[in-house]
């Protein structure tokens, strides 16, 4: 009987799939059931003997053996086929990038500052390189004989102006300006007849900055600089003020902070004192508010400075300061992955 | 200024020891920059005398010694100069070890044997000196084991001295400010003054011809002195604050100098001629000789000391080779004056010659300790010495100086420093410093003392109350006001955009000096120099840059020799220019500028090879009107010339805003540079005026554009900005957008001609558009390019 012959090669078929062990294998069952001499097309050959009545029903039957032994012998050809080792194009070569740009580091150090402070409501004030004497001098109260003023120390042009040595004229600027509350900071260049070599440079970047208003103390000032710090260096981060003399302020201070490497243990960087000195500050000196017309009794202030390369150099380990003029990309790529914060 | 711990401790009692006292004048703003101990390694050390001395023949400098250490005599090789017969000296015997570590044993130097070393103050780890091995004193024990004499432990600060502070510069003035700060009692030092009778005024007669620059002028008279080398811990003390002892009468000029702060000068009285002092200007060009054998050429501001006929002193810088002191001197005049800052500080600039007694004077000595400082220094000398003083001084001091008044309000030191102070512990603090105080009610008057010339005001005097009671005893007040008032700089911002642009378009930010010096060789042409500098730091920075590109140009060669040939560089900073001469604001501008060369694609194994060329240089400019919504930005090119050297401007709102162009490989290859290279240099303060302010939503539209793909032909001189005027005109309002999407150049479509391939978009804002309408459009537009541009559709 033809539905039994179906039935027996039905089993028999699937365990030959089943039992075979590679593909080689495989296809020899595939051929010996599935091909167009195999025993499943000679079933078909057989459907003429049926009779009438049955032989639609038996095509059908055989139709569904072949599509079933089919399916199986594909799963089983697929199970059996060994896994591709990955698509037919090489992942591991790289994307496409596009030109990688990347900040100087003198960017992102001052960036980073001046955010620092314009959190703390300081503005932004800005002036020329290229100054008059009584911005960069006179009105800071700097004495005649200061060597500040000396052409070995500064540079002047033809006409008598004079390369600032410092960002504070921006101060007296804005103060002339404005009445109080003035609460800026003025980020920028400036210049000393240095020359050039490992740790110095005749230009150099500076922020300073300066709040007067009524009832300013130098208590708030630490506060001030001691936040600013934290922010830069870390929480743990503490505040030294020493002692010192400058024209502009008094009560005047050097600033030091503890060293951000060593937390102040002592290392190399900190010259094993665990204190780094980052810049001076002082209450402003009653001659420069004077100065600007402001009544040195009802309004005090303060004023600090710090110096910008340096903290870009101990930031980011760089040992001379030539490296921020010289625009070797070999230096400036190293920066791609460094955005200011 | 090198301050010694154990000279302190004669004026104060220390409470603290040497390392701590570091932290103590630190905290005083006395900056230290070093701290040296001295500790003498004096184990199998003794006391000798050379007792013969020969050459060391075959040597050039050594010498074989007998040097007597006290029962026996050993043979020892010198290389020190002053060795010589009946010297007594410091032997280190075998077994001892030198500061520096080294092991001293019976060694053979050059064949012959030496039993020791006879040792420097240096290698016993006294005090640094070059001079030579050890001179000790005559009547010292030969034999006696170094210990007895020489156990002279100390620490040393090498320590900074601000400006302000000249009683800083002496131990007295820092033990007074170690006294206040422990709230202890310092004593001066005790000396008895034995005079003669004969009266100094009768030997030596002072006339002060510049009271101004000489107010005051003390001379004391010691007459039968003998001069010889200082008792040892007088010179010890001397050297280990970097002074070279010479004499008694000169070494205690220095010693007083060093313990009062007050410079000294004692002259031979025999070489004052007239015996008188004249305290005068120079004549111009008087020639004058100090005692370091240097002729100086002095000026008519320069003040010098004179005797009846010429200088013998350069008044509060140095003494005249013609009066010093010298081994046969008997008789000495002892100066000790008071002159103005302002005096020494020129001529000790104009000559060169900065001293110890200078960098006092300059900061402004004390006038009225000038009596105590002569009486001191003129006692040791005689003690040292022996002679006779002379009864009294010729003091000249016609105009006494007097202490400065100030009113001060205790309060005000609160709303200065943020924390109150007790006005028993203000009155005490000053008082200890040496001001007198009328502690009345709010308003005090203080008279400060005349050895600090730096307080003069009510906020001195608030200073020295912080800083003496302590700077880390001011309060850590937070930050709790935010000032809203004011705005930034309106460069900054834009600064910070055009950085913020050029670096996500690839572009790396570099930094130069401002200051240059052109060089034909080197960099490429038609930039501007700048403006000059008066006194250049160096030959290459004579001038302000009037524009970045030279530097940057520069960079791009060196990094292009170092094979990185992919170069986009950029940098915003200042140029300089000359303006207005009572304005230097108008001397400089703020531009960005920046330049590329090489490849137009970043380094790919997919990518093209394709050189730069305007177009990406021209993309540079539009992403940044892009970006920095520039108003009306026009991008106008001069004509290229044939080397394919081009300039061109930016105009934005009707205004220049910076030039841009290539250099092309032809003028770059000499500059080291074998590429074209695209560069632009922008004013940034043009571009802020110009970005438009307002930025508001636009709704989205309501109805479908519609868009319609126009191809043309037309000779290759027509521009494309020609042809999409005309599109705008001919249109109509709804055309919303013309964009070129193909062009190419074929001799196909005739000699000399270029095809175009144009997409225009069209929008109504109320209603859909009707394909009959933009087709009516279409047809107007290319009767208008057609009749303006002989334009045939393709």
């Amino acid at each position: 009987m033809l539905r039994d012959d179906i039935a027996s090669l039905r089993s028999e078929a699937a365990a030959a799939l089943n039992d075979a062990a590679d593909l080689a294998q495989l296809e020899q069952v595939s051929i010996k059931y599935l091909s167009r001499k195999g025993l499943v097309a000679g079933l078909f050959k057989q459907l003429g003997q049926a009779s009438a009545e049955e032989r639609p029903a038996i095509g059908q039957l055989l139709n569904e053996l072949k599509q079933e032994l089919e399916a199986h012998e594909a799963s089983r050809k697929e199970a059996l086929t060994p896994k591709a080792k990955g698509p037919a194009f090489d992942t591991t070569l790289p994307g496409r990038l596009p030109w990688i740009g990347s900040y100087h580091p003198l960017t992102i150090v001052m960036r980073e500052i001046v955010d620092i402070f314009t959190r703390m409501g300081f503005r932004v004030a800005d002036g020329p390189e290229i100054e008059l004497v009584k911005y960069n001098f006179d009105m800071l109260n700097t004495p005649d004989w200061h060597p500040s003023r000396d052409e070995s120390d500064t540079i002047y042009m033809p006409n008598g102006f004079v390369v600032r040595t410092e960002t504070s004229p921006v101060q007296v600027r804005t103060m002339e300006k404005k009445d109080p509350p003035v609460r800026i900071i003025s980020p920028g260049r400036v210049y000393r007849r240095d020359r050039p070599d490992a740790t110095h440079s005749p230009m150099f970047h500076q922020c300073e900055g300066l709040y007067v208003d009524k009832g300013v103390t130098m208590a708030e000032l630490k506060g001030t600089l001691l936040f600013f710090y934290r922010e830069l260096f870390g929480h743990d981060t503490k505040l030294r003020f020493r002692p010192h003399f400058f024209p502009f302020t008094e009560p005047s201070a050097e600033v030091d902070v503890s060293c951000p490497f060593c937390h102040g243990t002592a290392c190399r960087i900190c010259k094993h004192t665990g204190w780094l000195e980052m810049g001076g500050c002082g209450m402003v000196d009653p001659n420069v508010l004077a100065g600007v017309g402001y009544d040195t009794e009802i309004y005090t202030g303060y004023a600090f400075g710090l110096g910008i390369d340096r903290i870009a150099m101990l930031r980011f380990g760089i040992p001379n300061i030539r490296l921020l003029t010289d625009n070797d990309v070999r230096f400036l790529s190293q920066f791609s992955g460094i955005m200011p914060r | 200024m090198l301050i010694s711990y154990s000279w302190l401790s004669e004026f104060v009692d220390i409470p603290v020891s040497p390392a701590e006292l570091g932290d103590v004048l630190t905290m005083l703003g006395l900056e230290i920059e070093a701290v040296e101990t001295f500790a003498p390694k004096l184990e199998h050390v003794v006391i000798g005398e050379v007792v013969e001395c020969a050459p060391f023949t075959g040597t050039d400098h050594l010498s074989i010694t007998k040097t007597n250490v006290g029962g026996e005599m050993l043979s020892i090789v010198c290389g020190a100069p002053n060795v010589r017969v009946g010297l007594k000296t410091a032997v280190m015997l075998p077994g001892s070890v030198t500061a520096a570590g080294l092991q001293i044993k019976k060694a053979k130097l050059r064949g012959h044997e030496s039993h020791g070393m006879l040792a420097s103050e240096e290698e016993l780890g006294l005090a640094h000196s070059h001079a030579g091995i050890m001179e000790l004193p005559a009547e010292w024990q030969v034999g006696a084991p170094a210990t007895k004499y020489l156990n002279s432990s100390d620490t040393v600060y090498d320590v900074e001295v601000t400006q302000n502070r000249p009683d800083y510069l002496s131990h007295i003035g820092v033990a007074r400010d170690i006294a206040a700060k422990f709230k202890l009692e310092w004593k001066r030092p005790q000396f008895t003054l034995v005079e003669g009778k004969e009266s100094a005024s009768e030997y030596v007669k002072v006339t002060l011809d510049a009271p101004q620059a000489c107010p005051r002028y003390l001379a004391r008279v010691l007459t039968g002195v003998k001069i010889g080398p200082s008792p040892f811990a007088i010179a010890l003390r001397l050297l280990r604050c970097g002074i070279r002892p010479i004499s008694n009468i000169v070494d205690i000029t220095n010693y007083v100098m060093l313990e009062s702060g007050q410079p000294l000068h004692a002259f031979d009285a025999r070489y004052i001629g007239g015996s008188e002092i004249k305290v005068r200007y120079a004549a111009a060009n008087e020639k004058f000789t100090t005692l370091d054998g240097k002729e100086h050429k002095l000026a008519a501001h320069d003040l010098l000391i004179a005797d009846a006929n010429h200088g013998v002193a350069l008044a509060g810088v140095m003494g005249g080779l013609n009066s010093e002191i010298r081994e046969d001197t008997t008789d000495v005049v002892l100066e000790c004056a008071y002159f103005d800052p302002v005096h020494v500080r020129r001529t000790a600039k104009s000559l060169g010659l900065s001293t110890d007694s200078s960098r006092r004077f300059e900061r402004g000595c004390d006038p009225n300790q000038v009596p105590w400082v002569a009486d001191r220094a003129i006692a040791m000398m005689q003690e040292l010495g022996g002679g006779e003083i002379w009864r009294g001084s010729v003091d000249a001091y016609p105009k006494p100086v007097v202490p400065v008044e100030i009113s001060f309000r205790p309060s005000r030191a609160e709303q200065i420093i943020g924390r109150p102070y007790e006005p028993a512990d203000v009155k005490d603090i000053l008082t200890r410093l040496g001001c007198e105080v009328q502690a009345d009610g709010k308003m005090w008057q203080v008279k400060a003392p005349t050895h600090r010339p730096d307080l003069e005001r009510e906020i001195d005097l608030i200073e020295e109350i912080a800083r003496v009671d302590g700077y880390d005893r001011i309060p850590t007040e937070e930050v709790t006001k935010v000032v809203l008032s004011g705005e930034d700089d309106p460069a900054h911002a834009i600064r910070r955009q055009v950085e913020d642009v050029l670096v996500n378009a690839g572009f790396r930010q570099c930094l130069s000096l401002s200051m240059w010096n052109p060089e034909p060789r080197l960099d490429p042409p038609g930039r501007p120099g700048g403006v000059l500098v008066a006194n250049p730091v160096t030959d290459e920075m004579k001038y302000f840059q009037g524009s970045v590109l030279p530097p940057l140009f520069r960079a791009a060669a060196a990094n292009f020799e170092r094979g990185d040939r992919d170069l986009r560089l950029f940098e915003t900073t200042r140029v300089f220019l000359e303006g207005a001469p009572d304005d230097p604001r108008t001397w400089e501008k703020r531009v960005v500028a920046g330049l590329m060369t090489g490849r137009r694609q970043a380094t790919h194994w997919s990518s093209g090879r394709e050189a730069l060329d305007f177009f990406d240089l021209k993309s540079v400019l539009e992403l940044l009107a892009t970006k920095l919504t520039l108003d009306n930005c026009v991008i106008n090119c001069y004509a290229i010339d044939t080397s394919g050297l081009l300039t061109g401007q930016l105009v934005v709102g009707g205004e220049s805003a910076g030039e841009f162009g290539i250099w092309p490989k032809s003028v770059c290859g000499p500059l080291d540079i074998d590429a074209d290279v695209l560069w632009f240099e922008l004013d940034l303060t043009v571009l802020a005026r110009h970005r438009k302010s307002k930025f508001q939503f636009e709704p989205l539209p309501r109805f479908p554009l519609a868009w319609r793909d126009l191809a043309v032909v037309v000779d290759t001189s027509v521009e494309y900005s020609a042809l999409s005027d005309t599109i705008r005109n001919a249109a109509g309002e709804y055309l919303t957008s013309v964009w070129p999407f193909d062009v190419f150049v074929s001799d196909k479509l005739g000699v000399g001609k270029k095809s175009l391939a144009i997409r225009l978009e069209f929008l109504h804002p109320d209603r859909s558009l009707d394909a009959s309408e933009v087709d009516g459009w279409m047809n107007s537009i290319i009767k208008a390019l057609s009749e303006r541009h002989g334009a045939a559709l393709r």
